[in-house]
């Protein structure tokens, strides 16, 4: 994956007049005369990032996903991740669109054919990977590269201090990740996913480390017998009242906790605080 | 007497087969620990196993029989009826009514509470499929039953617009389309005791009298025409067979999902054994339908362990080119008809 490069054309950092320009990642140079006062989000990290950077009020733009924060839902949506409604960017005349993780190619050269300024912007799955490849580069294209610093930096805390509990756990529980139960299967993060790096880092042992990408089974499960089960908020009642997975350890101890998965999947400012939130409910089996 | 041969050995490869199935899974239990569990004697072996065979594989394996057994008499029954090879109960409108009114229930009750038994999305399943059913005989109005074509043209149709509202509720429910898709790929996962106990109430009745039919089947499938001659009101008979073949698979889609190829391919399988008495086919598709799900259940959640494949993929793969053989095969005798 590459990163954006950090090139400026001025001095001064913040300014609005200086010609900003950066790599993305599709190694396309972009460039702009000033700072974007007018965007287009086409991912919910992205959008995350430009109202924690404060400037949600320049967001002209957004996709049916980007539901945070609340405030999002009165920007326009201009359809999906995958498929935005090229027209409505265009009549929006943003001066930048910034895709992120999802946004194919062809949308890409769609946008760009007609006419947008388009940056593609997503690290690699790391908390440096937010810092370095959207957060930065967002706040650069907004000519306020000190937000930027100033969010990584309390992301950073956020992070430290979350580490810091983690050194202090005195055993390594079992975690479960669901993804998804019951009639269409069990769907969990294997050992090759971001999710499951997440919860090693946050103290836990994930049950299903052993499985690259996401289909895992009810037995595996239960034989798994997790002290920790990690659930999606659509999940919650279900899986606690669908048997077998209410006879599961972790639920009948009060151990199947509600996690907010956007925070934790999104590459944008939450990323800190779910995995605060996830070494939280790791810690609170200890 | 030969027909009780035969059904003893379907009992017996069924019972083999079930075993089988019971003694593989995506957590190693050595067979004699298994054979310990099963007879009872399972003191000092881990409860884990104890839950997982008996509440997960058990029920999973029989649920796997109950559904095949069910999807291939209906393809008996819908094949010999409409008098066409490639007539399989889906086609009554029964799978994309199922999968329509568990669209609605991942779409409007996403964290809606489990109801006992059969669950949110199986019981909104089974709705959905009895409605659609009932709207395409509906549908194809009075000559439903005469012609029996227009009852396949209704279902086609009927399938069409379902399956355009399931694409329309996905467009405005993305955070749902993964659920949606993985329940219409058809899974046994969730199949505990509840789900064997309600296949078992409707699926085994329902078989039995389409068994029980087959001498009207047999003479459906020559025409009405011949039916009338002797003496059988061929409409009524014919409703009756369809609504129970309707039923029983509604029931078995509404725990599964939409598991494809059971129903068009298991008759054609069995015909090869023996002559078109559908009394017979009947009882052997049910065999041969809960034999090849249960193997293929197998080999879903075995293959790359502890993952799975959803089933409806396994019977697709095997099931293509083993129809495509067949019809090689026979294509002299062109008695693909029955």
């Amino acid at each position: 994956m590459v990163l954006p490069a950090f090139a400026r054309g001025s001095d001064e950092a913040g300014s609005r007049r200086a010609a900003i320009t950066l790599k993305d990642n599709f190694d396309r140079e972009i460039t702009l005369g000033s700072a974007a006062m007018t965007v287009v989000s086409l991912s919910p990290g992205i959008t995350e990032t430009v109202f924690a950077l404060g400037y949600g009020n320049r967001l002209l733009g957004r996709t049916d996903y980007c539901d945070y924060p609340p405030e999002a839902a009165s920007v326009l949506s201009v359809g999906s991740l995958t498929e935005p409604d090229i027209e409505t960017i265009v009549a929006l005349n943003p001066d930048i669109v910034i895709a992120s993780t999802h946004f194919p190619k062809e949308a890409l050269d769609r946008l760009v054919a007609a006419g947008e300024n388009v940056a593609v912007l997503m690290g690699q799955e790391s908390f440096q990977g937010a810092y370095d490849g959207v957060i930065r580069p967002v706040s650069l294209i907004l000519g306020d590269s000190e937000a930027g610093e100033a969010l990584v930096a309390s992301m950073e805390a956020t992070v430290d201090k979350a580490l810091a509990a983690v050194a202090g756990f005195t055993r390594t529980p079992s975690v479960y990740y669901v993804v998804g139960f019951g009639e269409g299967g069990d769907w969990t993060a294997g050992g090759n996913t971001f999710i499951s790096e997440m919860i090693e880092m946050a103290g836990g042992k994930n049950i299903a480390a052993d499985i690259s990408g996401w289909s895992f089974s009810l037995e595996a499960i239960v034989d798994g017998n997790p002290d920790l089960i990690l659930l999606p908020g659509w999940a919650e009642p279900i899986f606690k009242t669908t048997p077998v997975y209410s006879d599961l350890r972790a639920v009948k101890e009060g151990h199947a906790i509600v996690i907010d998965e956007n925070a934790i999947v999104r590459q944008g400012p939450r990323l800190a605080e779910g995995f605060a939130d996830l070494v939280n409910a790791i810690g609170s089996v200890n | 007497m030969k027909e009780r041969k035969i059904s003893i050995a379907g009992i017996f490869v069924l019972a083999a087969v079930i075993l089988l199935a019971v003694s593989y899974g995506s957590v190693r239990i050595p067979l004699p620990d298994i054979i310990s569990i099963l007879t009872g004697n399972s003191e000092g072996l881990p409860e884990t196993w104890k839950l997982i065979l008996w509440r997960i594989r058990i029920p999973r394996t029989l649920a796997a029989a109950l559904v095949g057994g069910v999807l291939a008499t209906g393809g008996v029954a819908t094949q010999g009826l409409f008098r066409n090879p490639l007539s399989e109960p889906y086609l009554l409108g029964i799978s994309s009514g199922a999968a329509l009114g568990a669209t609605i229930a991942i779409v409007a009750a996403p964290s809606f509470l489990s109801a006992a038994g059969l669950g949110v999305i199986g019981t909104a399943a089974f709705l959905g499929a009895m409605v659609v059913t009932f709207t395409v005989f509906i549908a194809a109005g009075k000559g439903a039953f005469k012609l029996p074509s227009t009852l396949l043209l209704s279902g086609i149709a009927i399938a069409f617009l379902c399956q355009a509202v399931i694409w329309l509720l996905m467009t405005y429910n993305r955070d749902q389309v993964e659920r949606i898709t993985f329940w219409t790929l058809g899974s046994l996962s969730s199949a505990g005791w509840s789900k064997v106990l309600w296949l078992s109430a409707i699926t085994i009745p329902s078989t039995i009298v389409l068994a029980s039919m087959g001498r009207v089947i047999d003479v459906l499938s020559t025409g009405y025409d011949s039916a009338h001659g002797l003496g059988l009101r061929p409409q009524r008979s014919a409703a009756v067979i369809l609504a129970f073949t309707a039923l029983g698979t509604a029931a078995a889609v509404a725990v599964s999902g939409s598991i494809g190829f059971i129903g068009l391919m298991v008759p054609h399988a069995v015909r090869l054994l023996g002559g078109p008495s559908h009394r017979k086919l009947v009882i052997r598709s049910w065999f041969g339908g809960a034999i090849l799900l249960v193997l293929a259940d197998l080999a879903a959640r075995t293959i790359n362990p502890p993952g799975e494949i959803p089933v409806g993929i396994v019977t697709a793969l095997l099931g293509a080119p083993f129809l495509l053989i067949l019809a090689r095969g026979k294509k002299g005798e062109g008695r693909l008809d029955g």
